[in-house]
């Protein structure tokens, strides 16, 4: 997994600040290849229903914060939508 | 004139053609607010919102050409562009840098997953309606600024057609 600990805080901390403390993260996609450079931390959020603007700034403070960009998707939980299948299914919970 | 000028100035006509059109698109979106049921707008009520929506995207994208030309034109850096942002906010074109990013970040987000999710689709389209004003007072700002920096050069919309 190519995200450090101190990276996963980062994201923990932006996550809950913008969509909730009971949201839940997994990273998934090209992250989780250690043989891979670079690329976009994809991110899986379930979360609360919130406001659309709450998950664009989480969105800019979390690519300001890590410095690269990222895919961030945000779904309440229970989300039956195939994405929602791929991340948590081969994603890692963070 | 220098050719740069003359640049920004064909921008500036441009941004108001593009404007009167965007202008055009939010006023047949606001009877379509609030969409309860996404599934069930026309064909042509599609069309309309598809409009705003590249209308709005195209609006933003020509702003941020005529702010990077400005800013090459004062001898400013322009790579990355976050550069030509933040010497926006000193020219008092733009605000904030993150009102410029948030704005970016809510045109693009239409682009996935939510096509059945009518309540954020609303949502989504009812912040651009209360965004635009906004693309177009950083219009505005950009032609003040220009009739100071670059007098006797017209950059009224009367001369944009």
């Amino acid at each position: 997994m190519r995200v450090t600990f101190p990276q996963i805080q980062t994201i923990q901390q932006h996550v809950h600040r913008h969509l909730g403390d009971d949201a839940a993260v997994w990273l998934f996609g090209s992250r989780l290849d250690d043989a891979q450079k670079g690329g976009d931390v994809d991110l899986y959020v379930e979360a609360a229903p919130h406001r659309l603007m709450d998950e664009l700034r989480c969105k800019i403070d979390l690519e300001d914060a890590l410095d690269t960009p990222v895919d961030l998707i945000v779904r309440q939980p229970f989300d039956a939508s195939p994405i929602a299948s791929i991340a948590k299914n081969q994603g890692v919970r963070l | 004139m220098s050719e740069h000028i003359q640049l920004i100035r064909k921008k500036i006509g441009h941004l108001h053609r593009m404007r009167i059109y965007l202008d055009y698109s939010l006023a047949q979106t606001l009877p379509l607010l609030p969409i309860v049921d996404f599934q069930a707008l026309t064909p042509e009520q599609h069309e309309t919102l598809a409009a705003f929506r590249v209308r709005f995207s195209e609006l933003q994208e020509q702003l941020g050409k005529t702010m990077r030309a400005i800013a090459r034109e004062e001898e400013q850096n322009t790579e990355p562009f976050s550069a030509v942002l933040h010497y926006m906010t000193k020219l008092c074109i733009l605000d904030t840098v993150e009102q410029w990013r948030l704005i970016r970040e809510l045109r693009n987000a239409v682009n996935h997953e939510y096509e059945e999710n009518s309540e954020r689709l609303s949502e989504f389209f009812e912040e651009l309606t209360q965004a635009t004003p906004i693309l177009n007072l950083w219009l505005q700002r950009i032609v003040e600024f220009c009739e100071k920096a670059y007098p006797n050069h017209l950059y009224t919309s009367s001369r944009a057609s």
